[in-house]
């Protein structure tokens, strides 16, 4: 049977079911919240999160939050998705530059990333 | 309403001061060499190993004491006075012509070697030892 576009390629079995996969886990919701190992603490004005329990990489450290970050980790102390996260910023902040649906965003990919923020 | 600033977090690495003062490691016995009060004599380990083996070889109290760390060996063993002669006994007169060969009696003390010398004391309780703490 003649193609009707000779241009096209088809996709092999392998191949397709990849893509799928791929369509699946970009339309997948991620559900996020704190990692319970890291208490939030209030130390001289400054927002800090304290390792308790498995610190890993975060042994023997300080880690210091500003303001917006110290906003999100209360956020997450409860499970929300990225989406729940933006529109929760939105009613606190102001957003003139536009830059804060991709600020939370790298925020969930950094805090995943180092065991802070858990995907559940 | 407040406007939105990029979410920052500071990571600061600190080491930690473990130092703990009153802990068992920081407790230094003081180690009394008083076994023999300065009388020559040979020191053995339990197993009768004599440490101040050979014929110029002795051992005698220095009559001073030595900062020993409490996770230092401290080994049991026993004291000869035989005035460092390697002999476990002597021969003691009964009589005339009869003579008797008698052990030297073993008299128990701790050993410490941590400076590499040999001392030995009669104070066997560790409770009893003097202590310094750092």
């Amino acid at each position: 049977m003649e193609r009707e576009n000779p241009s096209s390629e088809m996709l092999s079995e392998s191949e397709l079911q990849n893509h799928l996969e791929e369509k699946e886990k970009g339309e997948k919701v991620g559900i996020f919240r704190a990692n319970n190992n890291f208490l939030l603490r209030e130390l001289a004005g400054e927002a800090v999160l304290v390792p308790v329990g498995e610190a890993g990489v975060f042994e023997n450290t300080v880690i210091s939050l500003n303001e917006t970050c110290c906003f999100l980790w209360k956020l997450f102390q409860a499970p929300h998705t990225a989406q729940e996260a933006v529109a929760e910023a939105r009613k606190e902040y102001s957003d003139p530059d536009g830059t804060m649906e991709q600020g939370i965003n790298d925020f969930i990919k950094e805090y995943v990333n180092y065991g802070l923020l858990k995907e559940e | 309403m407040k406007t939105w600033k990029r979410p920052l977090t500071m990571v600061q690495k600190f080491e930690a001061n473990e130092y703990c003062a009153g802990c068992e490691s920081g407790i230094t016995y003081l180690f009394d060499c008083n076994a023999g009060g300065g009388a020559h004599a040979d020191i053995y380990l339990a197993d009768g190993t004599n440490l101040t083996a050979g014929g110029s070889r002795y051992f005698h109290a220095c009559d001073a004491k030595h900062e020993a760390s409490t996770t230092s060996d401290f080994e049991s063993g026993y004291m000869l006075l035989n005035g460092g002669s390697d002999e476990t006994g002597h021969w003691v007169r009964n009589g005339f012509l009869d003579w008797d060969y008698v052990e030297y009696e073993k008299i128990p003390v701790i050993i410490w070697r941590g400076d590499g010398d040999v001392h030995a004391t009669i104070t066997l309780n560790q409770n009893e030892w003097e202590v310094t703490r750092s």
